[in-house]
């Protein structure tokens, strides 16, 4: 895990800010994406990834992805 | 319908009597979801009343885009209505706070996926019990014996689910949504990654939760043969409820889906 690096976490439905709320500091999130719900932000270290994953599991959300954003030349993300 | 005023609960405020067998599982009134504005809106649910006794194993079906899976994800608290009404036993969900709701769908609901959704670092009996870890409360030993043996899994209880087939790490799946034994499962093409064979077995096994263990499981599916093991078929198509079928054979729910694209 590269500190720094942006994450692409993708969640089954379209999950309302209510539940995501814990983690709405860190992530962005976009629904625009029929039937999930994207989340998308820094983690830190393992211990960030592991708080991140212990409230989705919490909630009971269904994890589809976990994969890194990575910068362009350009500084957009793919 | 009429509403009667019960006491409030941990999770809030009641919108009916919640006495065992006297309240549904799972009650939507008058739902309503509008996603985007504009041109680009789309109605996926539209005015939707439907309830979900307890006690009973109820399949939602409906061709692409009718409304089944964004109905079972408001009810189960993923995604907000835009109107209307959802109740988890005597709870209004949507009168709740955010903290309440996490933990209403955290220690009321069970989900069963298709992906089934296990930890990978944890073995079956880890995977069983988290959400009782996760919620703080020790784990009714009773109820998780009689659920595990239910599941069948015998000495694979301690394997990691990289060293289950599809077939036990679904088993797996459904004893995890159990083990709270919570108001209401709902199970989202809880068969879709498996063979017919292991899919029936498990389709079995959760007909059994309902039989012999009085839960309450409500699935979305879009196979006949999976409605099949279904006490009651709702059928949603464009974002209401068009029909409903009890005691259903896959050869009906078939008949009736094909009148979809008549």
């Amino acid at each position: 895990m590269t500190p720094g690096t942006s994450y692409e976490i993708v969640i089954s439905g379209r999950a309302s800010a209510r539940l995501l709320r814990p983690l709405l500091d860190d992530f962005t999130v976009d629904r625009s994406s029929e039937g999930v719900t994207r989340l998308i932000g820094p983690i830190v270290d393992a211990s960030h990834l592991q708080g991140v994953l212990a409230h989705l599991t919490s909630v009971n959300a269904e994890l589809i992805s976990i994969a890194p954003i990575h910068p362009t030349t350009d500084g957009a993300t793919t | 319908m009429t509403m009667v005023q019960g006491s409030t609960d941990q999770y809030g405020t009641r919108v009916g009597g919640d006495e065992p067998g006297t309240t549904a599982a799972a009650r939507a009134v008058g739902l309503t979801k509008v996603y985007g504005s504009g041109e680009a809106q789309v109605r996926a649910l539209d005015g939707v009343t439907v309830e979900f006794g307890r006690g009973e194993f109820t399949a939602i079906m409906g061709p692409s885009g009718s409304g089944k899976s964004t109905l079972m994800h408001c009810l189960a608290g993923l995604d907000t209505p835009t109107s209307g009404l959802v109740a988890i036993g005597g709870t209004d969900i949507g009168r709740l706070g955010d903290k309440r709701l996490t933990r209403l769908r955290r220690d009321k609901i069970g989900f069963i996926f298709q992906g089934f959704n296990l930890i990978p670092t944890l073995n079956a009996i880890e995977n069983i019990t988290l959400p009782l870890a996760l919620a703080g409360r020790p784990p009714d030993q009773a109820w998780i014996d009689l659920v595990v043996q239910a599941v069948g899994l015998g000495t694979r209880l301690r394997h990691r689910p990289s060293e289950l087939s599809g077939g036990q790490q679904q088993r797996v799946a459904v004893a995890r949504a159990l083990a709270s034994r919570p108001e209401i499962i709902f199970a989202d093409e809880p068969t879709g990654n498996l063979d017919s064979r292991t899919g029936a077995e498990i389709l079995e096994f959760m007909r059994h939760a309902v039989t012999d263990l009085g839960q309450s499981i409500v699935m979305v599916t879009h196979d006949p043969v999976a409605a099949g093991y279904a006490e009651r078929i709702v059928f949603l198509a464009d974002g209401h409820v068009v029909d409903e079928m009890t005691a259903p054979t896959a050869a009906r729910v078939l008949d009736r889906l094909k009148k979809f694209g008549e």
